[in-house]
């Protein structure tokens, strides 16, 4: 299993209380899996994202990614386990500005204390149509060409898990399409497992045939939950 | 390069000097400077002048400089000679003539000298007396008291020194 | 991708405030260094030529001027003294030797001194040093003997490309436009090397510029009539006493300087007492200006804090995302602070080129307007200093921007919504 997640809880302060966002009992994934996760804004898909990542540390419970307990790492610790073994697409692109597209793909690399692998960023940029384009600055690329930029980055690392927070929320229907399609097709050829955070149900459907998805009201109600 | 040193001169007095500041400063470290390294006496008052007493062995030499803060200028005095009624510590007293000795490369002369001299085997071993004369300067007679080794200087702590004034 | 390669980027995302940064260090650093720098040279070369004169007998006047016109050659003397005084301060037991010197006149941009022969045959210049026409020491030809023959000394000669024989009509007066004399002199010797500003002068006989073509007839009678005569001043040496294993000047000098400050037409300036008034002069206006250097440098620091302090307001976006990327609050702390310290080794380093060309314009203009040469490639410990003092500052000025990358949250940058 690449993530096996036990008695999670996330919550937060607001208006004088604490607010539940997480409670998950049970949750597991098998690697090579791409699974999409649905639910409206605000239900806490991307919390659950943050907390895979890293970024957040649950209240309690364990989660173990590739067989690491990251609930017990140090913040540092995170960063680097995070840099060397999840991709990150984000719904804003989050492309540095300074940075050329071959740069912000390599950047990614810088973290990971792995060599810096200019040969594999380029082929990724190739691999996502964008050879002719990686020496351009992200405000000279369209809104597509920006996320397709941030597809392979979160390659480069060669990681265990690409997570995807909204990655077509800035897009129009057929950069959506596009940047789904090759989103599918780049971790199936490099056996990367995926977690899709989404709350368009176009986008969701199209891993129909191929993943586990979960409605995150309905998964979280009972343990290992699938429809 | 004169202009330079104007510059360098008024930027240095803009500088580190404001007002009358840096005057009085400069006034107050020369005042009172013993050119022989002696010990001052005021003639009368600091304004008239001083006289600069000098011990070395037997022989005491006075030299006759400026009032206020001129005393590295000598002021010469018509007399050829003076007498000077020495007291010492254990009430020995003598009368002892000094004779002018002209600073040639000033170009005193006798009548105009300012350096007045004597030998005596009276003054061998002493370190503290008390003297006084009275000389001619300038058409007035000036009584002469000195005090060796504290110096002369009849209420001093009342006066100030100002540029120009007698 | 390298750390420095993501400073340099970041640097050149903001490239405005990062070269206006970087420059105005720039300037401070110049200026410093600069200013340090001909406070240096200046105090070294008047510091390092004013033995073999103890004291000059002079006219009444300022006592700089006669130490700056007869010793360093710049300037002219503020009158002239007789010669028969000179004669009795001879006398004196206090002093061992006097050379007497008139001055008045030039050639090119060098002062001709009419000045005895004993000057170059038994005056020390440094102690135990006496002036060479040797080729061994690097001097040629040899020392004047009839009235219309000079010497020169080794940078004037190296200045006007003078050779043995060649001659020269020296000018009455130290200022452009003065008259020529007809006498043509000639020089049949190069000094060796003194390190003095004694090589940065022409000399002839004393009595030669008395009967010069435009004197007065007063004039030409003071070459024969020494009870007329009259000079601009005199070099003294003086008599020393050992004090333990050390050599030192009389201490009677104070009353010989006494007995002839009084006099009405001289005065007895002591070089290593009026040097320290000239320094503490230079002292004040490099005080001055170092002060402004350092103001600047401050105004430069406070410019690259604010550059900063305002980019990563800006940059908070691009700090999250490499947060989210994996890297550690350790490494945005140290990216940050090091954009600071790249900024200020920039500026410093263009700092310490611009002071170098500062000094090139510089010396060129102080050699023209007062003779004195300096030299724009010479190192002072500020050149030194100037890296590691950016580093510093670059650091200081880097720290707050640094701990608030170091600092900064995530997601709420990143704007991740649930």
């Amino acid at each position: 299993m690449v993530v096996d997640i036990s008695e999670v809880k996330y919550s937060y302060k607001s208006g004088g209380g604490l607010l539940n966002v997480i409670d998950i009992a049970k949750w597991s994934m098998n690697e090579g899996e791409r699974i999409a996760i649905s639910g409206p804004s605000g239900c806490g898909k991307s919390t659950l994202l943050n907390v895979i990542a890293g970024l957040l540390v649950p209240d309690r419970g364990s989660i173990e990614i590739c067989g690491e307990r990251i609930d017990k790492l140090g913040e540092a610790a995170r960063d680097r386990f995070r840099a060397r073994h999840l991709g990150y697409v984000f719904q804003n692109f989050n492309l540095l500005q300074g940075f050329t597209a071959l740069e912000n793909v390599l950047l990614a690399g810088t973290f990971s204390g792995k060599k810096a692998r200019t040969s594999l960023s380029a082929e990724l940029l190739d691999r996502v149509g964008l050879s002719a384009r990686m020496h351009h600055y992200p405000s000279r690329m369209s809104i597509g060409e920006q996320q397709r930029v941030a597809v392979a980055r979160a390659l480069v690392n060669e990681p265990n898990i690409v997570l995807a927070d909204e990655p077509t929320g800035s897009l129009d229907p057929k950069n959506s399409e596009d940047v789904v399609k090759l989103l599918r097709e780049t971790v199936a050829e490099r056996g990367v497992s995926l977690i899709l955070v989404s709350h368009e149900k176009e986008v969701v459907s199209a891993f129909d045939n191929e993943v586990r998805f979960l409605d995150i009201n309905k998964a979280f109600e009972s343990p290992g939950g699938s429809e | 390069m004169k202009k330079l040193i104007a510059i360098l001169i008024l930027t240095a007095a803009a500088a580190g000097c404001s007002g009358g500041e840096a005057p009085e400063a400069h006034r107050k470290a020369e005042s009172h400077k013993a050119p022989h390294n002696g010990v001052l006496n005021a003639i009368e008052k600091c304004s008239v002048g001083h006289v600069e007493a000098l011990l070395e062995g037997n022989k005491l030499t006075l030299y006759f400089v400026g009032g206020h803060d001129k005393t590295t200028t000598s002021l010469p005095i018509a007399a050829e000679s003076m007498e000077l009624s020495i007291e010492l510590e254990n009430g020995s007293e003598k009368i002892l003539v000094l004779d002018a000795k002209p600073m040639k490369l000033a170009g005193e002369k006798i009548g105009n000298c300012s350096r007045f001299e004597v030998a005596d085997d009276f003054l061998k071993g002493i370190t503290r007396f008390d003297a006084s004369s009275e000389v001619e300067i300038n058409g007035t007679l000036r009584t002469i008291t000195i005090h060796y080794p504290e110096g002369y200087h009849p209420g001093h702590k009342e006066h100030e020194h100002h540029e120009g004034s007698e | 991708m390298s750390f420095f390669k993501i400073v340099l980027r970041s640097l050149r995302q903001h490239i405005m405030s990062t070269v206006l940064a970087a420059f105005s260090i720039a300037i401070g650093t110049a200026l410093l260094i600069t200013v340090y720098n001909l406070k240096v040279q200046t105090q070294e070369k008047f510091e390092s030529t004013g033995s073999g004169v103890d004291a000059i007998l002079a006219p009444k006047g300022s006592p700089l001027q006669v130490v700056l016109s007869s010793i360093y050659n710049l300037e002219d003397m503020p009158g002239e003294i007789k010669w028969t005084f000179v004669k009795e301060v001879a006398k004196s037991d206090l002093v061992t030797d006097v050379v007497s010197f008139v001055k008045g006149h030039s050639f090119g941009d060098f002062h001709v001194n009419a000045i005895e022969r004993k000057f170059f045959t038994e005056f020390e210049y440094k102690p135990g040093k006496k002036f060479s026409f040797v080729p061994e020491d690097g001097g040629s030809g040899r020392l004047f003997e009839k009235p219309l023959e000079a010497v020169a000394g080794a940078e004037a000669a190296k200045s006007l490309g003078i050779k043995l024989g060649d001659k020269f009509n020296p000018v009455c007066g130290l200022r452009s436009g003065a008259p020529v004399h007809k006498e043509l002199i000639t020089y049949v010797g190069i000094m060796a090397p003194t390190g003095t500003p004694h090589d940065f002068a022409i000399y002839i006989p004393l009595t030669t510029v008395y009967g010069m073509e435009g004197h007065s007839n007063k004039s030409a009678e003071m070459a024969e009539n020494e009870e007329v005569r009259t000079v601009s001043g005199a070099f003294i040496k003086l008599r020393r006493i050992k004090v333990g294993s050390e050599t030192m000047i009389h201490p009677d000098i104070h009353r010989l300087k006494y007995e002839i400050d009084q006099n009405k037409g001289a005065q007895f300036v002591v070089p290593n007492e009026v040097l320290p008034k000239l320094f503490s002069i230079i002292g004040w206006v490099t005080k001055v200006l170092t002060g402004i250097s350092i103001l600047v440098i401050v105004i430069a620091g406070l410019f690259l804090f604010v550059s900063m302090y305002w980019a990563l307001r800006e940059r908070r976006r691009n700090v999250a995302l490499m947060r989210a990327l994996g890297a550690t609050r350790r490494t945005v702390f140290a990216l940050t602070l090091t954009e600071a310290f790249v900024i200020a080794l920039i500026g410093a380093v263009f700092g310490v080129i611009t002071a170098h060309l500062l000094l090139m314009a510089g010396v060129n203009m102080i050699r023209a307007e007062t003779g004195v040469m300096l030299s724009a490639t010479y190192l002072t410990i500020a050149d030194i200093l100037a890296i590691p003092g950016a580093v510093a500052l670059g650091i200081l000025t880097g720290l707050i921007p640094a701990i608030q990358a170091y600092r900064l949250g995530v997601l709420e940058n990143l704007r991740m919504i649930s």
